[in-house]
């Protein structure tokens, strides 16, 4: 087990800016999952820890040592890979086995080993199999003892889950969450899939555009987003954002509307724009009035324990989700109620 | 529709020619004929001559068949001696050009800056014609102004030598000089293997602790096997087949050393004029390069759990 250090991380690809002065750093046992748009520089970050891309500039440690000139062989790290990269020529055994083999691990115990993480994943049967007659689950599962089977201080997945279908997505995720409860190892997730990020996470990683967005537990990130893009990439269906100006006091002008703050954010002068986030199921329809935005309705989903409306305000598309059935046809003027306590400011 | 049919229907004879089950194999007929005639004729009248009694300096045998000519190949000491000949040439050229190739391979796979010349470089020797080689090496090799000689006379303890002209040295350097004319097309398919292996598969094996040896012998090895398992075969026919490089730089000698199968046929033809003698030796070549390559095919391992392929 050990602790990872990000220092001031930066990477280039020629004349291309990867990553920017990163600064990550992660405690003994931790799951973190770094999360983020396709071409943030997820994998890179990860394959630099890895030892596979050289460091431009910057240093990482592992357990407070620099491993910046490590080879991947003495960084004690195990990846599990987005394409599994199983050997295709090995049976399922010895893929397993291989990590082993290679440090010359005397044979019986790595065939006592290599039953202990295929009995734990469930592989016992297929152990003779090549991977090449294997299910996607399964093979996802024979990466996994792979790296398992080595006892590292750190595991690394990169998209371990993106191949799979749905329903075996979440059946993985949990066991992945298993894993590491049982382990107690540091582990260290990339995706960019949200959802996979809140429920994984002791703590999120928001990378955009080669830059750490933010950093904190699913709920932080969740509660108070730093910003409109973190704001907006956490939680599901997406916050909504109105441009606004900053009124006298405590109001937020919106379209037309005054709309009440609950405390005056701070650093925010009069008349300044500002952006305000609100989540959809913190709008509420209600009766026209003060504080209330108007808009028309443009489109009801059903999902069964709620109904997702689109609603057009201004020139902005709003999303609400609401329990409450709805009688109005797509075309009807709705008005919203926005609690202040719910609304998120970012200055502009 | 089926009026239509009716009207362009064939007569029954015609139709079963070219709706019924044979029609494919008609048309492949002539092509097969074509094959059989140009792959076939020749090789049945090697059989023939080998049966008959052509030689120049006793014309009046001529047409009369019988087995004398294996007899006497069977009797041959020469003959078997440049069975072994070959068979080490075969050997030989193999196992360097495999080598020699694999190496190039590996050193040029990952070159990023000049990659085009470094793999022009490697194909170069094979555009040279076997003639041209023989001569290039002849002059390298020759014992008084040779550059071989020259460069080893900076380097203590090795002395220089009459490469062609020792019994010891005359064989394997002419299979020096053969694997650096052919090793290239042994080269250019390991090349292609070598990109074909995904680049994942080594990230995977340095992450799982495989050093550069480890990662050669685990993953390299096991997906080029059957390209080598091809490149041996062709190598292997290519080797005993081979004769120009033999016949100008050693001619068979010295003193018969280097007489392969190739230069003793073409001695029993073109200097004894014994053209039935040859096409038994020759006979002998087909026979015994067919069985090595046979015998080689039996030792690969059949295709199952392991394999790549
Ligand atoms: N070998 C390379 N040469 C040049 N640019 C590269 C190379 N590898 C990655 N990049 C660039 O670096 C950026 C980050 O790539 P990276 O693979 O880390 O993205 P990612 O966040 O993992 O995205 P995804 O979610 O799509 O996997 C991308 O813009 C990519 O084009
Ligand atoms: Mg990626």
């Amino acid at each position: 087990m050990a602790s990872v250090e990000f220092k001031s991380i930066t990477k280039r690809y020629d004349a291309l800016d990867v990553l920017n002065d990163v600064d990550i750093s992660i405690s003994d046992g931790e799951f973190v999952v770094f999360v983020g748009p396709s071409g943030c520089g997820k994998s890179t970050l990860l394959r630099m820890l890895a030892g596979l891309e050289p460091i431009t500039a910057g240093s990482i440690s592992i357990s407070s040592e620099v491993v910046n000139a490590l080879p991947p062989r003495d960084r004690d790290i195990a990846m599990v890979f987005q394409n599994y990269a199983l050997y295709p020529h090995m049976s399922v055994g010895h893929n397993i086995g291989f990590p082993l083999r290679m440090v010359g691990t005397p044979k019986p115990e790595i065939e006592r080993r290599v039953s202990e993480a295929a009995e734990m994943l469930g592989l016992t049967p297929y152990l003779a199999r090549l991977p090449r007659e294997l299910s996607g689950g399964q093979r996802q599962r024979v990466a996994m003892g792979r790296a398992v089977v080595r006892e590292p201080s750190v595991f690394l997945f990169d998209e371990p889950l993106s191949n799979l279908d749905a329903s075996l997505r979440v059946r993985m995720r949990g066991e992945i969450k298993r894993l590491h409860q049982r382990l107690g190892t540091t582990m260290i997730y990339v995706t960019h899939d949200q959802i996979e990020a809140m429920t994984l996470a002791d703590r999120i990683v928001v990378l955009r555009g080669g830059k750490v967005e933010q950093i904190g537990t699913p709920l932080e990130l969740y509660n108070s987003p730093a910003s409109p893009f973190v704001a907006q990439f956490i939680g599901s269906p997406a916050m909504n954002i109105f441009e606004g100006t900053m009124d006298d006091e405590c109001f937020v002008r919106i379209t037309e509307t005054r709309i009440a703050l609950g405390t005056r954010p701070s650093g925010i002068s009069s008349g300044a724009p500002l952006l305000v986030g609100i989540r959809p199921h913190d709008v509420a329809l209600g009766d026209p009035g003060r504080g209330t935005l108007s808009g028309e309705l443009q489109l009801v989903e059903e999902m069964g324990n709620a109904r997702l409306l689109t609603i057009q305000v201004g020139g902005t598309s709003v999303q609400i989700e609401t329990q409450h059935q709805i009688a109005l046809l797509p075309g009807a003027t709705v008005h919203l109620t926005m609690p202040p306590e719910k609304l998120h400011i970012f200055p502009k | 529709m089926t009026s239509v049919k009716h009207a362009f229907r064939r007569s029954s004879a015609i139709s079963v020619l070219f709706d019924g089950p044979a029609f494919p194999f008609i048309m492949i007929l002539p092509a097969l004929l074509m094959l059989g005639f140009v792959i076939g004729l020749p090789m049945l009248e090697a059989v023939r001559l080998s049966f008959d009694s052509i030689a120049l300096r006793r014309p009046a045998a001529a047409g009369t068949y019988g087995v004398h000519n294996y007899l006497r190949l069977v009797a041959d000491p020469k003959a078997y001696a440049a069975l072994g000949f070959s068979a080490l040439y075969m050997v030989g050229t193999v196992i360097g050009s495999v080598g020699m190739a694999l190496t190039a391979a590996l050193l040029t796979r990952r070159v990023i800056w000049f990659s085009g010349l470094a793999r022009v470089a490697f194909l170069l020797p094979w555009t040279v014609p076997a003639v041209v080689t023989a001569l290039i090496w002849g002059v390298m090799y020759d014992g008084n102004f040779g550059v071989i000689n020259r460069l080893l006379d900076f380097v203590p303890f090795i002395d220089g030598q009459n490469w062609l002209i020792e019994r010891q040295t005359a064989l394997p350097a002419l299979i020096v000089a053969q694997v650096w004319n052919e090793f290239p097309v042994a080269y250019i398919f390991f090349l292609a293997g070598l990109k074909a292996i995904p680049d994942e598969l080594y990230e995977a094996a340095r992450i799982d602790r495989a050093n550069a040896f480890q990662q050669f012998r685990h993953i390299t090895l096991p997906h080029l096997r059957f390209i080598i398992a091809v490149i041996v075969i062709l190598l292997m026919i290519m080797g005993f087949k081979s004769f120009p490089i033999i016949f100008i730089l050693t001619g068979g000698g010295p003193a018969g050393a280097t007489e392969t199968l190739t230069v003793l046929t073409y001695n029993a033809a073109f200097r004894s004029l014994d053209f039935s003698y040859a096409a038994t030796l020759g006979i002998l070549a087909v026979l015994a390069s067919a069985m090595l390559v046979l015998g080689y095919l039996r030792l690969l391992p059949r295709t199952g759990h392991g394999d790549v392929m």
